[in-house]
């Protein structure tokens, strides 16, 4: 079969805590210095409120909730602008109760035809093991590890195929760290040292997966 | 003669560079199966050079007796932090320059979450402290004229000294206004990483003798207008080490600003064994075409762990010729196939040196 | 999750309906119940708020307080009285993939400022996509976005990106983008704990 094409999407950070949303204005990320005045003075679908706080600019989609912290790039260039974003933001507010840190990254598998389309979907979900069903097809696919390094968390594979005029399938990665376990007082700190030393093995160990998934479709 | 891979004879001196690579480094025979360590560096494979060849020789870490990290620059100090922790008999040895507080400072402040791919000198040298700290031993700090290390002349083993020409007190001092306004530079901007100073006023320069054998480590010091620094502060030292040296490591990687006529004439002897490795990053490599014509005209004996020359980086067509569009100049900084240059001569100096150069290493002409 | 566009449908029990956008659904972690238990046709999935919570009707409910239906929505709704039915959620709408600008990187570094020039620095680049060496180079400033020139210092940290953008409407162009690090000035913790170490170090390396 031939190999699918291989598009990274972006890469997008959520840390799941308590957040005060009415925080997260575009100008604060300026006067502290995490942003340039002149970006969010051009800032694109605000939002800011007591439940939830977001705001875009050229490279990065950033959301808040009382829950959690989001912050998202389609621009693969703006990676580490982000990382910088997002634990700068952190390093500044140590003391929020933060429980779990996900660095996801996202992916496209751009095939060419049908056929490859579904044969993919068939090596990962086998339609014998579906003999009542006329022609099962895999609509979503879950799949979650332990972490192989000595952290706290689960590394979670979701495939989405999509039918939408062309033949592609989502690819998500998302690389999960739990933190709660440590003292309330660390949590944050962690999880900045986290997104610091493990910010490029993340990358790397996303790919390996992916080339992976992308040689089974061409097997 | 020794062959490449057997260990020196107990009474021979072996000098041999490695580099460059990420860092470069000198390793000394000494005589008596003890060894010692000027700078280090990275090889080819990721590891330590020095270590690699030691245990290519079967020789252990335990025969170490000194580490000399002659400045801090990241050129220098490439797995520093790894050869300190695996040699655990040997003393580090660094500049005077480094003992006050900013340098310490310095190094502190700066690894605080550094979220940078690549590690400088002083993230090498904050695990160093880390390291020595554990083990609660200081370093000993070299300054102009300071043995800092002696093995007396006993029957059947040679005589063996080691002695720092440098930083001197001036020289110390300038490096402490370094340091500061590196340390005021970090404290009052926004994050940035301590940069690569362009001088080096804290390098170390050492002269090693084994029996009566002597060596002469130029490191980077340079020359300098006032007399109390650089090169003219060593020359004229009342206590500078008469004899005359029969190997010297080529300051400054050969530059116009490391080179002082009066070492030549002063200090060693006539056309003697010279090595070197470039300097290959920043806007001009160095040595340059006619610091190699100077050289050459000093002494047939020079050899250089690399040829310098544009090293080229393989990549996509496409990024090539973007980065070249976008850029004044690129070039690679860290070439591949770093080079060794090997010597080695009785400590009685009833033979003369045999040199033997492996990787790119080049003799020039 | 929360409703970016609300619009209300009559469905025969007084119910509103919410449409959630599937640009939100996609948000990261995904939440279980922002995918679909079971396949609707036209893809659509149908929620429910459990209507023992209480609601106004503008309120957003919460991702948790969503459940998903297992059956049909026609069937679910003829097992349940209008008064129980507070509300559905749905359809849960997949639209065609939004076309959007796409960065295709070739390489991508970190740079570090080892000194300026006229009109320019010259840096160490090292590479971060695992396709090269570090390398040497000298940028303009004409290069550097205005924003950014003045972070343009010894030892600042930038990155480097090289490559292609295609636009949504399929518009191919090349892309370099020099983008300097933000971070925030060391806190009064950071300091401290730098002052510590280097106690701890004075401590133990001080020449007895």
């Amino acid at each position: 079969m031939p190999k699918p094409k291989v598009s990274t999407l972006g890469k997008n950070i959520q840390v799941l805590g308590h957040f005060n949303p009415r925080l997260f204005v575009p100008q604060w990320f300026a006067d502290v210095g995490l942003l340039a005045s002149e970006e969010v003075g051009d800032v694109k679908n605000e939002i800011i409120h007591e439940e939830i706080a977001q705001f875009a600019l050229d490279w990065v989609s950033i959301r808040v909730t009382k829950d959690r912290l989001a912050a998202s790039t389609t621009r693969v260039g703006h990676i580490e602008p982000l990382r910088d974003l997002v634990a700068g933001t952190l390093d500044l507010l140590t003391h929020t109760p933060t429980m779990s840190l996900g660095i996801n990254h996202d992916y496209w598998f751009d095939f060419t035809d049908r056929d490859s389309f579904d044969a993919f979907g068939w090596t990962l979900v086998a339609p014998s093991n579906w003999p009542l069903m006329d022609r099962p097809g895999m609509a979503q696919l879950t799949v979650q590890g332990k972490r192989t390094d000595e952290r706290e968390g689960y590394v979670r594979v979701l495939i989405d195929p999509q039918l939408d005029g062309g033949y592609r399938v989502n690819v998500g990665v998302n690389d999960h760290y739990q933190v709660d376990s440590t003292p309330a007082a660390r949590c944050t700190p962690m999880i900045v040292e986290i997104i610091n030393a493990r910010w490029f093995d993340s990358i790397a160990d996303s790919q390996a997966l992916i080339d992976d998934l992308a040689r089974l479709a061409s097997e | 003669m020794s062959d490449w891979l057997e260990p020196p004879e107990p009474d021979e001196v072996e000098v041999t560079l490695f580099g460059p690579g990420k860092g470069e480094c000198v390793l000394i025979h000494v005589g008596e199966a003890e060894w010692i360590v000027v700078d280090s560096c990275i090889d080819d494979t990721g590891r330590s050079a020095p270590l690699n060849y030691l245990g290519s020789l079967g020789v252990g870490v335990e025969q170490i007796r000194l580490i000399v990290a002659s400045h801090w620059h990241d050129d220098h100090v490439g797995g520093l932090a790894g050869l300190v922790d695996s040699a655990t008999a040997a003393r580090l040895v660094c500049s005077a320059a480094l003992e006050p507080d900013e340098f310490l400072h310095l190094v502190s402040a700066a690894d605080l979450r550094p979220m940078v791919k690549a590690t400088s000198g002083v993230h090498e040298f904050r695990r160093v402290l880390d390291c020595l700290s554990e083990r609660e031993v200081y370093p000993v700090y070299a300054s102009a004229d300071r043995v800092l290390y002696r093995r007396p002349i006993s029957i059947g083993s040679s005589h063996c000294e080691v002695i720092s020409l440098s930083p001197s007190d001036a020289s110390s001092h300038d490096a402490l206004q370094g340091l500061r306004k590196l340390l005021e530079q970090q404290d009052a901007t926004q994050r940035t990483v301590v940069p690569r100073p362009r001088r080096n006023p804290a390098a170390v320069v050492l002269w090693i003798s084994v029996g009566i054998v002597h060596v002469l480590l130029g490191s980077d010091l340079e020359v300098d207008s006032n007399p109390a620094k650089g090169w003219t502060a060593v020359l004229d030292a009342i206590s500078r080490p008469t004899e005359r040296a029969s190997v010297f490591k080529v300051a400054h990687h050969g530059s116009v600003n490391g080179h002082d006529p009066r070492v030549w004439t002063d200090m060693l002897e006539a056309d003697p064994y010279c090595v070197l490795t470039p300097y290959l990053s920043g806007a001009t490599p160095i040595p340059r075409p006619t610091d190699m014509d100077r050289l050459v005209s000093l002494s047939p004996n020079i050899w250089i762990t690399r040829r310098p020359g544009t090293p080229s980086v393989r990549r996509d067509s496409r990024v090539d010729r973007m980065a070249k569009e976008v850029t004044r100049w690129i070039r690679a900084s860290e070439p591949q196939n770093a080079g060794v240059v090997r010597l080695r001569r009785r400590s009685d100096g009833t033979d003369d040196w045999r040199v033997h150069s492996s990787g790119s290493a080049a003799r020039l002409a | 999750m929360s409703v970016t566009s609300a619009e209300t449908v009559d469905f025969g029990h007084a119910n509103t309906v919410w449409y959630l956008n599937r640009e939100q659904i996609l948000g990261g972690d995904r939440h279980p119940l922002a995918f679909p238990e079971r396949p609707g046709s036209h893809g659509y999935y149908w929620h429910y708020v459990d209507d023992a919570l209480s609601h106004s009707s503008d309120a957003t409910p919460t991702a948790h307080e969503l459940r998903p239906i297992d059956v049909s929505l026609d069937a679910w709704r003829t097992e349940r009285s209008a008064a129980q039915v507070r509300r559905v959620i749905g359809p849960i709408v997949q639209p065609p993939m939004p076309k959007i600008d796409r960065s295709i990187v070739l390489q991508r570094w970190e740079g570090r400022v080892d000194y300026l020039t006229d009109g320019g620095f010259v840096a160490r680049l090292m590479d971060l996509t695992g396709t090269g060496a570090d390398e040497d180079a000298e940028f303009p400033l004409d290069e550097i976005s205005p924003m950014d020139r003045p972070l343009v210092q010894e030892g600042a940290v930038f990155y480097w990106s090289v490559g292609y953008r295609d636009s949504a409407s399929g518009q191919r162009t090349r892309e370099s983008v020099v983008r300097f690090r933000r971070l925030p000035h060391w806190s009064k913790a950071d300091r401290q704990e730098a002052d510590r170490r280097v106690a701890r170090w004075k401590e133990r390396l001080t020449r007895p």
